[in-house]
Parts: C-alpha cells; sequence; structure tokens
C-alpha cells in the first residue's frame, strides 16, 4: 500500500504588524460631525508628521460631497474620498490600513470595516456593533440608555484609542483661496460686498423637517437684528432648499437669497467667516461658526442640547423648555403640532442675537 | 457643590463650577449655593485668584459640623467626587435631588446619576515609538505600540476631568461656555513674586522657566532628571525651581547650583517658604515654560496661561487631555503601566520615569516656541 503523497504544509503566517501603520479615520456623514471632529483629524495629521509616532499614514475616508468641508489646508494630502460606484468595504480593503478610527456610529460602518480586514478597528460600542470592533468605548448611559454627551467630547475620547490626544475641542478649518474669491464672488452677485456687514442665514436643514423654524420667524429676526445696525442679511442653505430660502428672504427687505447661486460646502465657510452672525436651525453651518468664533444663534428643536453643548462661547443655542414631548430625536413632528419651533418666538432670537453680539 | 480632594480636578472642574455660579447667581439665589471641598483649596475660589465666585459660601470637607449644617439645608447636592463614601454622605443627610457619577455602587444613594464611559477590547494605541511591543513580549514580534496595560474592571474609560464635570452640569439644563480654566493671580501677589524672583537674582526682562522639581520621597511621580534638566536649561535660561508643602528637603539638593556664574541663566530656588497657589499662579503667568510631572501645579499653571511640559510616569495622559493648546506631554510606555499607584511597587522600579531623559524633556520645551 502507497503512502498518500502529502501536500507541502505551509506553516500558518503569523499576523504581525510593522511597526509605524498606516490610520484610516472613517469622517462622520453630518456636516456639523465632521466639523466637531477636526480636531481629531488635525491630531492624526500631526501625528503622521512626528517621527514618535507610530503612524506613517493617514486615510480620512469620507463621502465624496462632503470633503470640501475638510479641504483647503494640511489635510487635503489626507483626503480619501470614496469613489462612487465603488463600495466602500471594497475602498477599505484597497488601503490596506493597519487601523482604522470610526467617527461614525452606524453599525454597517463597522461591518465594513470589519470586511475589509482591517485588524484594529477602534470607535464607539453603539448600534450594537461593539463585537466588530477591537476597541471600543461605550457611551455613559442612565437606567442602560445612552445619556447624551457634546459629541465633539466622545469624538475626542474615541480618538484616544488609537493614541491621538487632540491640543483642543475647537474646531479647525481651513479655506482655499478658490473657494475664498467663490464666495466673495457669490456676495457680489447679490448685490452685497465682502466688506459690508451682513448677517448670514441659514434656514434649512438636512436632518427633517422638525429641525425647520418657520421662514416668516426668521424673516422677522433678521430685520429685528439687521434694521438698527444698518446691516444686510444674505439668506442660503443647501441643495433642494430654495425655496425656503427664498420665502425668508421674500419675507425680510433687508435679506437677499442665494438661491439662484452656485453654492457649496467650500464657500460657505467663507461666508460664515465674513459674516458678523449667522442666523441658524440646528445643523451644520453652526459648527462652522464655531471654528471661526463667529457670533451664532442656533435654533433648536428636536434635537438634545447636550450632544452639542460644546463651543459655546460665542454661540447661543434658543429653544423651547419644558415640552414633554422634546427632545424626540424624530425628522418629522410625530403629533403634528411642531410645537418645539412654532412657539419659539422671533424675540427670544434677536434677544439671545443681542447678547453675542454684546460678547464679540 | 462637593469638590474632589485632589488640587488637579479641583482646577480642572473651574469652568463647570464657574458655569453653576453664574446661573445660580443669574436666579437670585447665589448666597444659595454651597461649596464643600478641602480647606487648602478653597482658596482657589475665594476671590485671590479672581474667580467669579462671589457671594458663594465656602465650607472646609474637614468642618464636619459645618458641612452638616449644608447638607440640612441643601435641596441638590452636586457630586463632582467619585467616592462611595460622598454619596452615602449626602443620602444619609437626606438631600432630596442627588447628582453624581454611577459608579462603585454610587447609584443606590443618586437620584440623577450618569454612568461613565466604559473602555472595551484590546489595549489603546499609545502615541510613542519609544518601546516596541516586541521588546516587552521577547518574541521577536513587531506591533504596534500599545498602553502596558489595560484599567480594572470594569474599566470606566479615562476621560478628562474637567470635560466630565462639563457634561454633569450640563446633564442639569446649566450650559457650560467657557471651557478653559482660569486663574488668575491679583496684582499684590503676583508684586510679591516678582520681588522675590528679582531679589533671588531673576531679570524679569528676560525668559525664565520654572521647574517643579519637588516630590515626595518614594513618589511614584517623582523623577530623578530633575538635576540634570536645570543643568541642561540654565545654558540657555534662567532656572526657577519650585515644589509643594513638604517637598523642601528635595528642593535644596538643587541650592549647589545657584550663582554658578559660569552659566548663561540664574537659578533660583524657592524652597524658604515653598509657594502658595496663588503664588504660583502668578509665578507660572510670568514666566515662559512651566515644566511639571503630571500633578496638580500642572494644571494651576495651565490656567494661569503658561506653557506647559509634562512628564508623564506612572498616570494615563488620557485623564488630563483637555486644553493641551500650549502643552507638550513626554511619557515612556511600559508594560506595568498605567498603573495609577503612588509608590511603585514594580520590580524595575519607576520604570516609567526613568525612560525620560533631560534631552527628551530639552526638545519639548523647544517645541513650544521659546
Amino acid at each position: 500500500m502507497s503512502s498518500p503523497v502529502k501536500s507541502p504544509v505551509k506553516p500558518p503566517k503569523e499576523k504581525t504588524q510593522a511597526l509605524g501603520g498606516h490610520l484610516i479615520v472613517r469622517a462622520p456623514n453630518w456636516v456639523g460631525d465632521i466639523v466637531m471632529a477636526t480636531p481629531v483629524f488635525e491630531a492624526a495629521r500631526q501625528s503622521v508628521v512626528n517621527t514618535d509616532s507610530p503612524w506613517t499614514k493617514l486615510s480620512i475616508v469620507i463621502r465624496p460631497h462632503l470633503a470640501a468641508v475638510l479641504e483647503g489646508g494640511g489635510l487635503d494630502v489626507h483626503l480619501a474620498p470614496i469613489p462612487k460606484g465603488t463600495s466602500e468595504r471594497d475602498f477599505l480593503a484597497s488601503l490596506e490600513a493597519d487601523a482604522t478610527l470610526l467617527l461614525t456610529t452606524s453599525f454597517g460602518a463597522a461591518l465594513r470595516a470589519f470586511r475589509a480586514a482591517i485588524p484594529i478597528r477602534a470607535g464607539a460600542s453603539l448600534s450594537g456593533r461593539g463585537m466588530l470592533l477591537t476597541h471600543r468605548l461605550v457611551p455613559p448611559a442612565r437606567d442602560g440608555r445612552r445619556v447624551p454627551i457634546p459629541t465633539a467630547h466622545l469624538l475626542r475620547d474615541l480618538a484616544g484609542l488609537v493614541g491621538l490626544l487632540p491640543e483642543s475641542i475647537h474646531p479647525l478649518l481651513d479655506i482655499s483661496d478658490q473657494a475664498e474669491l467663490r464666495a466673495h464672488e457669490l456676495l457680489r452677485s447679490v448685490g452685497v460686498s465682502p466688506s459690508e456687514p451682513y448677517v448670514l442665514c441659514c434656514p434649512g436643514a438636512a436632518f427633517g423637517a422638525a429641525k425647520l423654524w418657520p421662514p416668516p420667524r426668521f424673516a422677522e429676526a433678521l430685520e429685528a437684528i439687521c434694521k438698527p445696525r444698518g446691516w444686510r442679511a444674505v439668506v442660503t442653505g443647501g441643495p433642494g432648499e430654495e425655496r425656503l430660502m427664498d420665502a425668508v428672504a421674500a419675507a425680510s427687505p433687508c435679506a437677499v437669497s442665494l438661491s439662484a447661486e452656485p453654492r457649496d460646502l467650500a464657500s460657505l465657510k467663507e461666508l460664515v467667516r465674513g459674516s458678523k452672525l449667522l442666523l441658524v436651525g440646528d445643523s451644520g453651518p453652526r459648527w462652522y461658526a464655531a471654528a471661526y468664533d463667529t457670533p451664532c444663534v442656533s435654533v433648536m428643536g428636536p434635537n438634545f442640547p447636550e450632544l452639542t453643548a460644546s463651543s459655546l462661547e460665542h454661540c447661543e443655542v434658543v429653544r423651547v423648555e419644558g415640552l414633554d414631548c422634546s427632545p424626540c430625536l424624530q425628522r418629522h413632528c410625530p403629533l403634528d403640532h411642531h410645537a418645539c419651533m412654532v412657539e419659539l418666538s422671533s424675540a427670544s432670537v434677536v434677544d439671545a442675537a443681542d447678547r453675542v453680539l454684546s460678547n464679540a | 457643590m462637593r469638590m474632589p480632594k485632589w488640587l488637579g480636578d479641583c482646577v480642572m472642574a473651574e469652568p463647570a463650577l464657574a458655569a453653576l455660579s453664574d446661573w445660580w447667581r443669574s436666579k437670585g439665589f447665589i448666597e444659595r449655593m454651597t461649596v464643600v471641598g478641602p480647606a487648602h483649596f478653597l482658596g482657589l475660589w475665594d476671590g485671590r485668584f479672581g474667580s467669579p465666585l462671589t457671594g458663594v459660601n465656602f465650607v472646609p470637607s474637614s468642618d464636619k459640623v459645618g458641612v452638616q449644617s449644608a447638607l440640612r439645608r441643601a435641596e441638590v447636592a452636586l457630586l463632582f467626587t467619585g467616592s462611595f463614601r460622598s454619596a452615602f454622605e449626602v443620602w444619609r443627610a437626606g438631600v432630596p435631588r442627588r447628582v453624581g457619577w454611577n459608579r462603585d455602587l454610587r447609584g443606590l444613594f443618586l437620584t440623577d446619576t450618569m454612568k461613565p464611559m466604559l473602555e472595551r477590547g484590546g489595549a489603546p494605541i499609545v502615541n510613542t515609538q519609544a518601546i516596541p511591543m516586541s521588546s516587552w513580549l521577547g518574541d521577536g514580534k513587531e506591533t504596534l505600540p500599545r498602553l502596558g496595560r489595560l484599567g480594572r474592571f470594569p474599566r470606566y474609560a479615562p476621560r478628562p476631568y474637567g470635560s466630565t464635570t462639563i457634561e454633569l452640569v450640563t446633564s442639569l439644563g446649566i450650559p457650560v461656555r467657557r471651557t478653559n480654566p482660569r486663574l488668575q493671580a491679583s496684582a499684590e501677589v503676583t508684586l510679591k513674586v516678582h520681588e522675590r524672583l528679582q531679589a533671588g537674582g531673576i531679570d524679569l526682562k528676560y525668559p525664565y522657566i520654572v521647574l517643579n522639581a519637588g516630590s515626595r520621597p518614594g513618589s511614584a511621580k517623582g523623577w530623578r532628571g530633575w538635576a540634570e534638566l536645570a543643568d541642561v536649561l540654565q545654558g540657555r535660561w534662567q532656572i526657577v525651581i519650585v515644589g509643594g508643602p513638604g517637598e523642601e528637603e528635595a528642593l535644596r539638593e538643587f541650592q549647589s547650583g545657584q550663582g554658578d556664574l559660569g552659566k548663561v541663566g540664574a537659578r533660583l530656588v524657592l524652597d524658604d517658604p515653598v509657594l502658595d497657589l496663588a503664588e504660583l499662579a502668578a509665578l507660572c503667568a510670568s514666566g515662559n515654560v512651566f515644566v511639571t510631572a503630571d500633578a496638580g501645579a500642572r494644571h494651576i499653571a495651565t490656567a494661569a496661561g503658561a506653557k506647559t511640559v509634562v512628564l508623564f510616569g506612572p498616570t494615563d495622559p488620557r485623564h488630563t487631555a483637555d486644553q493641551l493648546e500650549h502643552t507638550k506631554s513626554l511619557a515612556h510606555p511600559v508594560p506595568c503601566g498605567p498603573c495609577h499607584l503612588e509608590s511603585c511597587d514594580a520590580k524595575e522600579k519607576r520604570a516609567c520615569f526613568e525612560g525620560l531623559s533631560a534631552a527628551q524633556v530639552t526638545e519639548r520645551v523647544g517645541q513650544l516656541g521659546v
């Protein structure tokens, strides 16, 4: 009986990592959260420059339409927008990273990093994804439910899992020269000189209708803020918010709308930076204002104020207190009365604007 | 308000405390706010530092009668402490609303609680290449450098103390607008410190570096490179060496270098008497750089506006990782750290500190742009 021919047995490959690794930071999917995460991106950027750091390469993976938020400075060379038509998992796998820091909180993000076989996966243990992460933080809780803490705090703490210690939680945004020029062109196109004092108003919210304050209230507030000071008001917003912008501008004689102009997230940075005041809902541009210390009044409805309770030096958050149904975190008011927004008077917003402007 | 027993924690809690007092004042109830804390730290808020807490009552925690009296009258107790005893004390005193962190079974005695953040999974990666893991494990495998050991069960995540106090106050619906601790010594104290510096040969027209070189004998936070560092730095700057109460003996060892005309800078050792907290703040506000271990004085210096170089030994830098704009850190990860022990019980005594050299500290001082 002949002995079976044995195939040569390969020793199991030892899975070790070279000292000095490639770190992927997966950016959040909301503009505000991305801006809040900028101190983490900056710490990661410095770590690849610093010879003491274990990281030698950094990729900031971000949805392509959001990359403009981070463009214009030192992060440009590290941006890795997910190519259109490519699955995120395949893209992550192609980067051959040693570790990923997930600044998103979805189950899908962790699953994609897991399936991309990235050895170290750090993130918040939320949405039932803890088992997919090798390093994780369980946010504060009460009676088994997550307690809202400032998102900027959570992002900073997550960075510590991969050795990054941001210097502060103050957002940092760069602006390219082109974006600055585009913003000035936008202003001139509606008859506003870039050197002229103006209030910028962003009445929209990508999150949903529940975060929208009625346009007539925005218009009333703009009139009360701008008229006594002789300022102009410029109304802007994202794609699909043109009707809302026009409604505010139509009701306010001092306001002009950028609805007919080509707007983008990069030039919005300069619009915010150059304004005297940002009047905004609970949406991303609020964090642009935080980055540039632009005085800001944010009108908040169905959200937890604790989640955004950072960078409040030049910002006032105005909301209706004492509602039983608030905060509901719903995109559309489930009770149809929308009391958290409808009951919010323009006078309280104007008072808040006076306070932040007097402290500026 | 129950304040923590550590100096650094008291300073880091300043923005939350200030926001709380501002809110209380805006409601017209400032005289009904009482702060209980270590007697020697209450001076941080009594006006000598320009603190906004005027009108607030202060009760030293050593004054048992005063504390009990305050608790009996209290409607709300907000605990910035983490001990079981402090939660039990307010429960026993019958305070109706008791707010604090739910850790170590404290939740049984509190009405409004927040379970702290937890850490799970592997040991976090550290931002250094000083020691590859292979040298710890002895197996020749190279891997990313990690913390030497995990925290004890249930592994509360190391978080900046200041941020956690802000979260606690925010959870009560009170916004905290200023997040940087701020301490400002009075003009009178500043003048007194300047006079002492000038009498000791420090020329205030030129920059000086403050070394917080004192350390209690046997302390795990004691670094043995201070003398060498003082010699290296003295070649380029004026040096002021300070320490806290009880550290006078350690400071006297530095006297030998005083008046050495072969060095560019003067050296002044402030050991008799050592500075109090207000004087330390004044000294830091005027100095260029404050070099220290991860001790309470570090936070005084930061709050006074000084640039700092911080040497981490047995502590986890994440506990104090906020307000690092003007801070350069230096750490040497070891398999036994971070242990957070007051005295080192490892075979290789204080390996975490022994790995830090005066040259590395000098490099960090240079990175601060002085």
